[in-house]
């Protein structure tokens, strides 16, 4: 059965839906004004959502060089290591099992070892060749939120649209690197194939 | 309930062919539509559960789809996907919620279409118009979100509609189809039975039994067909015998029926010729019947005149010689009379208030003599239930009572002769009663009691010669009693006795009438009678009475045992003897004479009963006071007992009855005229009026008594008709016209013949009663006796009203 409870929409919903709206139009006239603790809260709010687009992200992969599918789905990041914890704190909030989960983190390309997803941030652009290269070879997805992430072969970018997070999909990427994404995501994505 | 009658009716109304095609109608569209409801009920519920699972389906499509864009928090994406749904037809609503339930993306397919919560409670629900659907959207074991879907089931009503209006068209098609065959097949059925009813009418209708049904088949109606025939042919038959009996019989009724014409003509004839001759009879008997009494009635009047004087025994002899021979012959005059009256049907009886009571006793009365002189014992016995007063004719049966006495008299030699009168029926017109006269002998052989009441018999031709009379007495009374409603009959055995009996049909009166002798007598209760008496019947009448008044009887038959029953119980204060042939005046008064010497009875009321005419004389010096004659009446043996005072006459009651004092009473003070033109008649009513003590003025003629009326007032009249100068009618008119200071007098006519007609042409002229001529002291007294009750009856009514 399920909770039908809390499926109320009345008027009184619609008004706190356009209550939000206008306090996202008030939130980004702070974040214009300049006001450093509202940046900081946008920031640490979209990178959750981040977190959680990447979290979500593994029922719609498959990694077809992974032979072993009842492994957990591992993790690391590259660049900026403190999303890690964002990443885990995303998990957690799945209420999946931390202590078999650990996010690893690497801070050169000879250190990548296969994980399911990479995260790359504040990356020096002129070396994501050479980093996608590496992946592509382990059968590792990337992503990343650097503009021109997918441009210069990374599989998956987060990008801002209408204040909005969305997807940017290399697909030939994502062939090169043995990984098939589910139809369902990539309806959601905005698709390249470079 | 109303209708179901109405069309029970228009259904029994109908032609055997009609009726069959409605049932075979009925039936099919009851299948019909019974099959077609099934039907339709089976299509809406598949369709509805197929509608169900493809909203299902569609349902899980969506979800599969929608999971990512929830995933990813891309409302346009599921709005998209949900987009899709304006393909299907009969989706009006989508919500996609996100795992927190808030709405997240919507389509609306019918803008009139709210979302219903009430029939969340399912994951998929539906009713008669919709499907709701609300399911989870997963990913994995991840709730993201739901989706909501509305559907409406017009597909499946629209579907269900068209096969209901398919259906309905076979319906009537099967209708009309089975229509045609039922109309087609009927006439199997129907045909003979059609045939049979139009051949039933022709056979009602023209009376013809030729008539023949043609059998069609050979099954039950052709069995029926051959039954109608067969009964026609019977009938035909029948018919025919019947034609043939009635003309022969036609024909010999024709034939006795002239016979029976040329008879009756003659008969007619003959008739009328015995009629003619009986009415001559009948005029000629009433003739001279009565040109015979009136000259019999100066006779009987100067006769008894004669008796009055001063006669020489001898003298005396021939006077009572006279006197009873002309009694006799008046008697049978009367009875010719009477017999000459029934015979033309003239004969009409009284209607009014008459004491049975005294009926019985003045009849006694009239015999007691004739008893007496044979020492015949008279009594009577009347039933407690006998109503006292009826409407009757007093006189007739007064009449029928004496004649069957007198008989009883004549043919009794020894022993006694009993009235009974008692109740035999009550009916809503009035009372039958019945009297029956006992006597002790000589009694009627039993083969000639069939003719004891045809007209100028007598059992035997010689007794004629030993008992006299005419023979017509016992006629005369059946007469009378069959007049009188009843009927008249005998028993009897030779050598023993005889019994007649009667009966009557009664009114019984509404007159008051006071039972001063049924009640307590306080002067005399509780005191103690001695009766003595050889005859048990005279004992048990007065004993009856004293119980009523409360005095105790003590009675005995035999004399000596009555002696010593008084030295029994010395406290008896009357002692009454009945004095009878064995029973003896001497025997009496020898055997108790020194008895009541004795001072200890002195105190004791001695009575004695003797046979009509006997005298004190002797039984007066031994120690008897009152005397009384038999058959012992009640209220004189009250009077007797009640008033202590000793009768100055030796005979108590030859002429001083009760209504002689009632009379004497009313009437010594009242003035009475009589108006008769005839010296003898003249004397012979002021005779009897003065042995009532009274005294009249007589007036020779009408216009005599009408100057006399002017110069003084007279409470009575006693007015003869056919009188010179002035009639009896004439006189009465012009009496009537007077003013009357007082009371109008009361006029009583005096005639010979008391027709109806006469009676009511009396009355007419202002006569209030009449009396029939010769004047009898009995006839005289119960006229008179009416006016004192007419006038009492007035002056009580008057006392009243003021």
């Amino acid at each position: 059965m399920l909770e039908v409870s809390g499926l109320k929409i009345n008027g009184l919903q619609i008004l706190k839906r356009n209550l939000a709206v206008f306090c996202g139009v008030v939130f980004d006239f702070m974040l214009s004004g300049g006001l450093l603790c509202a940046q900081e809260s946008l920031a640490q709010r979209e990178n959750a959502i981040k977190a959680g687009f990447l979290v979500g992200m593994q029922e719609f992969v498959t990694w077809e060089l992974t032979h072993d599918s009842e492994k957990n789905v591992t993790y690391a990041t590259i660049g900026d290591a403190s999303f890690g914890e964002i990443i885990e704190r995303a998990v957690a909030a799945k209420k999946r099992n931390l202590e078999d989960f650990q996010v690893a983190e690497f801070t050169t390309v000879e250190d990548i070892t296969f994980v399911n997803f990479l995260f790359v941030r504040d990356y020096p652009e002129e070396e994501i060749g050479e980093l996608v290269s590496r992946c592509t070879e382990l059968g590792i997805l990337t992503v990343s939120d650097q503009e021109g992430f997918v441009a210069n072969g990374g599989i998956v970018e987060f990008f801002r649209s209408n204040n909005r997070v969305r997807i940017r999909i290399n697909v030939g990427a994502a062939e090169r690197a043995n990984i098939k994404i589910s139809s369902k995501l990539l309806r959601l994505a905005e698709r390249v194939k470079r | 309930m109303n209708n179901q009658r109405t069309l029970a009716a228009w259904f029994g109304s109908l032609k055997i062919s009609r009726k069959i095609a409605v049932v075979a109608m009925v039936s099919v569209l009851a299948t019909l539509v019974f099959v077609t409801l099934a039907l339709l009920g089976y299509d809406f519920r598949s369709s509805r559960l197929v509608e169900i699972e493809r909203i299902a389906s569609i349902s899980s499509l969506i979800r599969s789809s929608s999971g990512a864009s929830l995933r990813f928090l891309d409302p346009e994406t599921a709005e998209e996907t949900l987009s899709y749904l304006d393909q299907i037809t009969n989706v009006e609503l989508a919500y996609l919620f996100d795992s927190e339930k808030q709405l997240f993306a919507q389509y609306q397919g019918d803008e009139s279409v709210d979302i219903n919560w009430a029939l969340l409670d399912e994951e998929i629900s539906s009713d008669w118009g919709n499907i709701y659907s609300l399911q989870s959207v997963s990913i994995g074991d991840e709730v993201v979100g739901y989706l909501y879907l509305q559907a409406s089931l017009d597909r499946v009503i629209e579907k269900t509609s068209g096969i209901l209006l398919f259906v309905l068209a076979a319906v009537f098609v099967s209708l009309v189809i089975s229509w045609f065959v039922a109309d087609r097949m009927q006439v199997v059925v129907s045909k003979p039975i059609q045939q049979l009813v139009e051949a039933s009418k022709k056979v009602i209708y023209s009376k013809k039994y030729d008539i023949r049904v043609r059998k069609t088949w050979d099954d039950d109606f052709g069995q029926l067909v051959d039954s109608f025939n067969e009964m026609l042919a019977r009938i035909q038959s029948r018919d025919q015998k019947l034609l043939k009996h009635q003309q022969e019989l036609e024909s010999i009724v024709d034939d006795r029926t002239k016979d029976l014409k040329r008879v009756n003509k003659d008969l007619l004839v003959a008739k009328e010729n015995a009629e003619k001759a009986s009415r001559a009879k009948g005029e000629f008997l009433a003739v001279m019947s009565h040109e015979l009494r009136t000259p019999m009635n100066a006779i009987v009047g100067m006769t008894s005149l004669l008796m009055d004087t001063k006669l020489n025994t001898e003298q005396r002899d021939f006077a009572e010689t006279i006197h009873n021979s002309s009694d006799s012959l008046l008697n049978l005059i009367n009875d010719i009379l009477d017999f000459s009256k029934i015979e033309s049907g003239k004969l009409e009886l009284e209607e009014e208030p008459t004491n049975l009571f005294n009926c019985i006793e003045e009849s006694l009365d009239l015999l007691a003599m004739a008893a007496s002189e044979k020492w015949l014992n008279l009594t009577y016995h009347i039933d407690p239930d006998v109503p006292w007063i009826i409407h009757g004719d007093r006189v007739r049966l007064r009449q029928v009572m004496v004649n069957l006495l007198s008989n009883a008299i004549k043919f009794t030699e020894e022993g006694e002769i009993l009235i009974k009168l008692e109740k035999t029926g009550e009916t809503e017109k009035g009372v039958e009663l019945k009297f029956s006269v006992i006597d002790s002998g000589i009694g009627i052989p039993n083969d000639k009691i069939g003719i004891l009441f045809q007209d100028f018999t007598q059992v035997d031709v010689s007794i004629t010669r030993q008992f006299g009379g005419t023979g017509l007495g016992l006629a005369i009374c059946k007469r009378l009693v069959e007049t009188m409603g009843g009927k008249i009959w005998v028993e009897s055995e030779v050598g023993k006795g005889s019994v007649f009996h009667f009966t009557i049909c009664a009114k019984v009166s509404a007159t008051r009438w006071e039972p001063r002798l049924l009640k307590t007598q306080p002067l005399i209760e509780g005191r103690k009678l001695l009766a003595i008496d050889e005859f048990e019947n005279n004992l048990n009448l007065i004993e009856s009475y004293t119980k009523y008044w409360g005095v105790e009887c003590i009675k005995t038959s035999d004399l000596e045992e009555g002696m010593s029953l008084l030295d029994e119980t010395p406290d008896v204060s009357f002692v009454i003897i009945g004095l009878g042939k064995s029973l003896s005046e001497r025997k009496v008064i020898d055997a108790i004479g020194q008895k009541f010497r004795n001072p200890k009875f002195s105190k004791i009321r001695k009575i004695l009963i003797g046979q009509k005419g006997t005298t004190l004389s002797i039984a007066e010096s031994r120690g008897f006071e009152t005397l009384l004659s038999k058959p012992v009446r009640p209220d004189r043996l009250l009077k007797v007992l009640v008033e202590d005072q000793k009768p100055t006459d030796g005979v108590v009651d030859s002429i001083h009855d009760e209504q002689y004092y009632q009379i004497h009473d009313a009437l010594k003070d009242s003035r009475l005229l009589l108006v008769e033109d005839n010296k003898v008649n003249q004397k012979v009513a002021t005779l009897l009026l003065s042995r009532l003590g009274l005294t009249a003025d007589i007036a020779s003629d009408g216009l005599e008594a009408v100057e006399i009326l002017r110069n003084g007032a007279y409470d009575l009249i006693l007015m003869d008709i056919q009188m010179p100068q002035m009639d009896g009618f004439t006189a009465t008119r012009e009496i009537r016209k007077m003013d009357h200071k007082g009371e109008e007098p009361w006029i009583i006519a005096l005639t010979a013949h008391a027709t109806s007609e006469f009676r009511q042409f009396a009355m007419d002229c202002g006569m209030n009663s009449f009396l029939v001529k010769p004047i009898r002291r009995e006839s005289l007294q119960q006229a008179l006796l009416r006016y004192v009750r007419h006038r009492d009856d007035t002056y009580s009514q008057e006392s009243k009203a003021q």
